[in-house]
């Protein structure tokens, strides 16, 4: 950015300072940074929520809070910490800095659509802020039907808007990776040139874009039973409240990949750059990359082991989810070799690098412990599921 | 397994079954975990920046072999050992779900926010379940509002209770004692309350409970008392005007539709057939049937469904 300074400013920093330059920015390094201030505060909100549920588990008798409220604070962290943090964390604030330095483009394919993604978020954001403050949502972030459509008198509603209007930041967003990874690659950058961040974002935005339309419309549905009485999920209104855990969990579980997946491509870079060596493996890194975000369409039914699906289904879903946990494993042993006979220096980013290695680890395997049919039930009680969660990528439930 | 701290006892057939499965992935992940770990550190030291440690490979197209050679290794060792594991836990997940056929069906009825049990023989309790130890149980259940889990620690079993449906969930229960019983899907404000216990008794135990309420009804016959209520017996009795399928021995036959598909007359049909009598009707026969939605309780439609079945089943009884 120095010679072709004609029509740009020097610094996307020192472009100006007033409020109207930041929340009007076409840069995606600026946008990066509104997204990074946004989640940073979002994410506030969401593990206050969680100090709050912790305090009270200190008392005897859930002294803290009443039980509604408790309800209210695990539900409300739930949605928080997943639509409004995970899933935008890395892809837009890193992907957006990012991806088009990386692949040698000026900025993203939309820079338009780019700052409109940001603005949605934050109406996505400030609506369920408003839930938030008008008295909650008692659902816990999965909404299962018929509890969230008939019985709940929270404020549902206008927490599922406020997850449907993020939803289409989520697309946009991934739209956008999409089309700048394919359409704006600098001369000589072939697809197997691309840094696997790149190809994390890239394995992560076509998640975005196939998965998060089909939480859009579960979500409308759910919305118009709610208000209109019109039966979709309620048996008592002629409907089916496993339609809804299947329709859930198909944009659920990918979303468990828009988390992890770009986490995986920081790894990869980090652990690379501080050893001083190539990628072990660099295509069979890239291939699993893409496997995890393809095999992650078809294992939605793991989450439902016992919710009265059939016992055949479950096996299906079983045999999936144990060949989605190859080429995850392929991603540690290969992030370890990385390191052989390397010039390791134990920086910062390094230590948190390693350390992500070992809590990928962990929750990767208990991860199998949950993917055995059977097991998964009991596992469940004994908290593990927690453990996995947060281990794999520091999350709900 | 008795003595291991924060372990909760394994009181059923299948406990032991599911425990051992989860005892080998345990070791396994343990043998994993460390492996990787102990690599990393092995490398950090040996190849920290600057150190003497040798950094060349050799000649670099055979490297290139090698290092193929252990990629493939390392993606075929986890996918043996996963399709193995699978095996195991799929043939573990069969035994948990495929119920004796003499097990003993008990009824639950699960509402927010407590658990409805009643026994064929016409006891009913709420928020406990008495089953003799060494017999097959069978749990009948539904829920009247939102989706509920039925789950038992200690015999290592959990189901989803869903509202417009039945599931079914079964153990047999190897040692006398009280066991915790909850429900382990959120169901709303006071869902952290909906819990129970489990009281496996000796089966002279067991017959004490039941005759100490033997004056009560069976649910058959309370069952019967609510099919004269409604009239069903009207169309469904012997001298029916209108042309309806006897019930005698209905209960596990084969039934054809006038659609041309054949379901069995299980406790779904059943209940298919009282609440949404359109969905299923069979062969011969017109739509004429009136639905009983509302006019009818779960617990009042799950003791009709012990009436059809006192009244005989597919054995004895020959195609209308």
């Amino acid at each position: 950015m120095n010679s072709v300074a004609g029509a740009l400013p020097d610094s996307y920093l020192s472009s100006g300072w007033s409020w109207r330059s930041w929340l009007t920015t076409l840069d995606h390094k600026r946008i990066g940074i509104l997204y990074t201030v946004s989640i940073t505060l979002l994410f506030g909100i969401g593990g206050a929520a969680a100090a709050l549920i912790r305090m009270d588990l200190l008392t005897p008798h859930s002294q803290l809070v009443s039980i509604e409220t408790y309800n209210k604070l695990f539900s409300i962290h739930g949605v928080i910490m997943v639509w409004f943090f995970l899933i935008p964390s890395i892809p837009a604030t890193l992907g957006n800095f990012l991806v088009p330095m990386m692949i040698g483009a000026r900025d993203l394919a939309f820079p338009r659509l780019n700052l409109a993604s940001w603005y949605l978020f934050i109406a996505g954001a400030l609506c369920t802020i408003y839930a938030l403050l008008a008295g909650g949502v008692d659902t816990g972030w999965t909404f299962y039907a018929p509890y969230s459509t008939t019985f709940s008198n929270s404020h549902v509603f206008a927490v599922a808007t406020g997850v449907f209007i993020a939803g289409f930041s989520s697309i946009l967003t991934g739209l956008n990776f999409v089309v700048t990874i394919h359409e704006m690659r600098a001369p000589g950058m072939t697809w197997f040139r691309l840094p696997l961040f790149i190809w994390s974002m890239y394995a992560t935005s076509l998640i975005l874009v196939l998965a998060t339309p089909v939480l859009a419309m579960t979500l409308m549905l759910m919305g118009i039973e709610r208000i209109f009485g019109i039966g979709v999920f309620d048996p008592a209104l002629g409907g089916d409240p496993l339609l809804f855990q299947h329709l859930f969990w198909f944009y659920s579980h990918p979303a468990v990949y828009i988390m992890i997946v770009p986490a995986m491509g920081v790894a990869s870079e980090i652990i690379s750059c501080f050893s001083r060596n190539p990628v072990f493996g660099y295509r069979f890194m890239a291939y699993a990359i893409l496997a995890i975000a393809a095999f992650g369409f078809l294992v939605w039914g793991h989450h439902m082991f016992v919710s009265g699906q059939s016992a055949y289904a479950g096996t299906v879903f079983s045999l999936l989810t144990f060949l989605v946990s190859v080429p995850s494993a392929v991603k540690v042993f290969n992030w370890t070799a990385t390191l052989y006979k390397g010039q390791i220096s134990l920086s910062a980013p390094m230590i948190y690098a390693l350390g992500f290695i070992g809590l990928f680890t962990i929750g990767g395997l208990t991860g199998l412990f949950l993917a055995s049919l059977g097991l998964d039930a009991v596992a469940k009680l004994l908290v593990s599921l927690l453990n996995h969660y947060d281990a794999g990528h520091p999350r709900e439930d | 397994m008795d003595s291991l701290p924060f372990f909760p006892v394994g009181a059923s057939t299948i406990a032991g079954q599911i425990d051992a499965l989860y005892f080998a992935w345990l070791g396994l992940s343990f043998a994993v975990a460390l492996a990787v770990a102990a690599m990393i550190v092995w490398f950090i030291v040996r190849y920290r920046r600057g150190s003497p440690a040798p950094r060349s490979t050799g000649d670099p197209v055979a490297h290139e072999k090698t290092m193929h050679r252990i990629e493939i290794v390392w993606m075929v060792v986890p996918l043996a050992i996963f399709l193995a594991m699978f095996a195991w836990s799929a043939m573990v997940f069969y035994n948990s779900v495929k119920v004796p056929k003499d097990a003993l069906p008990i009824y639950v009825v699960a509402k927010q926010w407590m658990w409805h049990a009643e026994h064929p023989a016409g006891e009913r309790e709420i928020d406990e379940l008495h089953v003799p130890i060494g017999r097959a149980v069978e749990l009948i259940m539904t829920s009247q509002d939102v989706i509920h889990s039925l789950s038992i620690p200690g015999f290592r079993v959990k189901q989803d209770v869903l509202p417009g449906r039945y599931t079914t969930l079964w153990f047999t229960a190897t040692r006398p004692g009280e066991y915790r019983l909850f429900c382990t899907q959120f169901c709303g404000a006071s869902h952290s309350q909906m819990v129970g216990r489990v009281v496996v008794m000796e089966p002279s135990g067991y017959e004490a409970w039941l005759t100490a309420h033997a004056n009560v009804p069976t649910m058959a016959a309370r069952g019967a008392q609510r099919f004269r209520q409604l009239g069903c017996g009207g169309c469904h009795g012997g001298q029916a005007s209108v042309p309806s399928p006897r019930l005698d021995g209905l209960f596990g036959r084969l039934v054809d539709l006038r659609d041309g598909r054949s379901v069995v007359a299980d406790e779904r049909f059943i209940r298919d057939a009282v609440l949404l009598p359109n969905l299923n009707v069979p062969s011969g026969y017109e739509a004429s049937m009136p639905s009983y939605r509302g006019q009818i309780s779960e617990e009042e439609l799950l003791e009709i469904i012990e009436y059809l079945k006192s009244l005989g089943n597919a054995a004895q009884e020959v195609k209308p």
